[in-house]
């Protein structure tokens, strides 16, 4: 059994750790079959994809059925996530047949109406969390996070006619154009290394994000 | 000759990888033990420091702690930063499965559900705690990035949680998730790849996990000698690209380019 098992394992790992050897490979050497290989590999998981988000999907409303078939807290919320994913299906099998454009007019009214109500709210709750920083023991990074956010919302706002100059503009905009890009700069690079760290960790089977 | 020169990179970049791992295997040897030794760990990450703690009062309070993998999807741009979230997800839930409620992972992608889903699966069995396991502890939340937010800012309520855990990819809306969090008085540990949103949550969440540390926390959390050796590769590379940067701007400021 522990063989049949390993052998398992060592056949997962080696599916997995060739497909990105392959598709990296295709990627760096642009020769034609390692280019056709990494080309069907991709087109193959593009398909897995679409049929991951299918599953996704459905996870999703199964979980709102359960809701609101087990009347829990907030099972009538689970319903119209229900009755708005089922109006989005109907939408977008009628949109084509009849030409009306039920699935644009969702999409405009409702998704994204909804989504940019939600950034709005982001805007207060990134103010009040901001505020919450204060609460925290004094620290470098909370005393420069805090300075620099003051700065930049005096400096950044419109200006009232009639007070002095105090250079709030000059020091917000050399704040953004100085300190920032090259901090920003700095954690890209850092980031770019750890997206290649990761990538390579699969690849070489030393981390198996797909279960052992 | 970007392609070379990114061949290159993934070269030595694999080379270094492959040596520490050597490297330590033949420490562990040596010094008898007959297991790989651990490379050290060139640094902290205080707010990964925070996540035993934050285990530990999930399984005390008979609650559940929340790993959200964010919105990013497998197989697009995000795809590194999911895989970095589930690899962190996995040593996690291997050791808060012991508690009364298993953890629940949350995500935005199907592909990086069913990946949480085994991953919690082989938890549970390494835990000998199969009969307890919740094959909705695995769950889509929200299919775009503001649904996802949506979805799971109703989680502290609705699940009993006893805090969250982000670590992934998400855009700023994630703050919203943290102060659903925060405002139900539950602990935040938090770590995202991109710049501004890293910047939103440096303030959202009660533990930010800043830079690329997002894709440290695996091999941090497990002390695994193999994931540790490719974080040490990691900061060589580093001080590789840091020693490239000074040598260009040294050789632009002499006129030598």
């Amino acid at each position: 059994m522990k063989v049949s098992i390993r052998f398992r394992n060592v056949l997962l790992t080696s599916i997995a750790a060739g497909a990105g050897l392959l598709t990296l490979l295709g990627y760096f050497i642009p020769v034609p079959v390692l280019i056709a290989v990494r080309m069907q590999l991709v087109s193959w998981a593009t398909l897995l994809a679409a049929v991951a988000v299918l599953i996704g999907a459905y996870s999703l409303v199964k979980a709102h059925v359960r809701n609101f078939m087990g009347f829990k807290a907030g099972g009538a919320y689970s319903l119209i996530a229900v009755l708005g994913f089922a109006a989005m299906v109907i939408a977008g099998i009628v949109t084509p047949v009849t030409g009306i454009p039920a699935s644009a007019f969702l999409l405009d009214h409702v998704v994204i109406a909804g989504a940019t109500a939600l950034s709005a709210l982001l805007l207060f709750v990134l103010v009040i969390a901001a505020a919450r920083v204060l609460r925290r023991p004094i620290s470098l990074t909370s005393v420069a996070f805090l300075v620099g956010l003051v700065i930049s919302l005096i400096g950044l706002a419109p200006t009232l006619t009639g007070l002095p100059d105090l250079g709030f503009a000059a020091a917000a905009g050399w704040l953004a154009q100085v300190p920032a890009v090259a901090g920003g700069r700095g954690l890209l690079i850092g980031i770019s290394l750890g997206v290649i760290a990761t990538g390579l960790r699969v690849l070489l089977a030393i981390d198996r994000p797909y279960g052992d | 000759m970007t392609a070379i020169l990114g061949l290159a990179t993934v070269l030595m970049f694999t080379s270094l990888i492959v040596a520490f791992s050597v490297l330590a295997t033949r420490k562990g040897k040596s010094a008898g033990s007959g297991r790989a030794g651990s490379p050290q760990i060139s640094r902290d990450i205080p707010g990964l420091d925070q996540l035993p703690q934050a285990v530990g009062e999930a399984v005390e309070s008979g609650r559940r702690l929340h790993i959200a993998i964010g919105s990013g999807a497998l197989g697009g741009q995000d795809t590194s930063t999911s895989l970095a979230g589930l690899s962190a997800a996995g040593q996690i839930a291997s050791v808060a499965v012991v508690g009364d409620r298993p953890p629940l992972i949350t995500t935005a992608d199907g592909a990086s559900m069913l990946l949480a889903y085994d991953l919690l699966t082989e938890a549970h069995k390494g835990a000998n705690a199969s009969d307890r396991f919740d094959p909705n502890a695995a769950r889509v939340v929200g299919l775009s990035p503001e649904s996802y937010a949506a979805g799971a800012l109703v989680l502290p309520k609705d699940e009993k949680l006893a805090g969250t855990v982000l670590l992934g990819a998400a855009g700023p809306e994630a703050a919203l998730i943290l102060d659903a969090n925060t405002r139900a008085g539950l602990t935040t540990i938090a770590g995202v790849d991109k710049v501004a949103t890293q910047a939103a949550l440096f303030a959202a969440a009660d533990h930010p996990v800043l830079g690329e540390d997002v894709f440290a926390a695996g091999a941090y959390i497990s002390r695994r000698p193999a994931l540790l050796a490719s974080l040490q590769a990691q900061d060589w590379m580093r001080m590789l690209v840091i020693g490239g940067i000074a040598l260009g701007v040294l050789a632009k400021t002499m006129g030598w380019l």
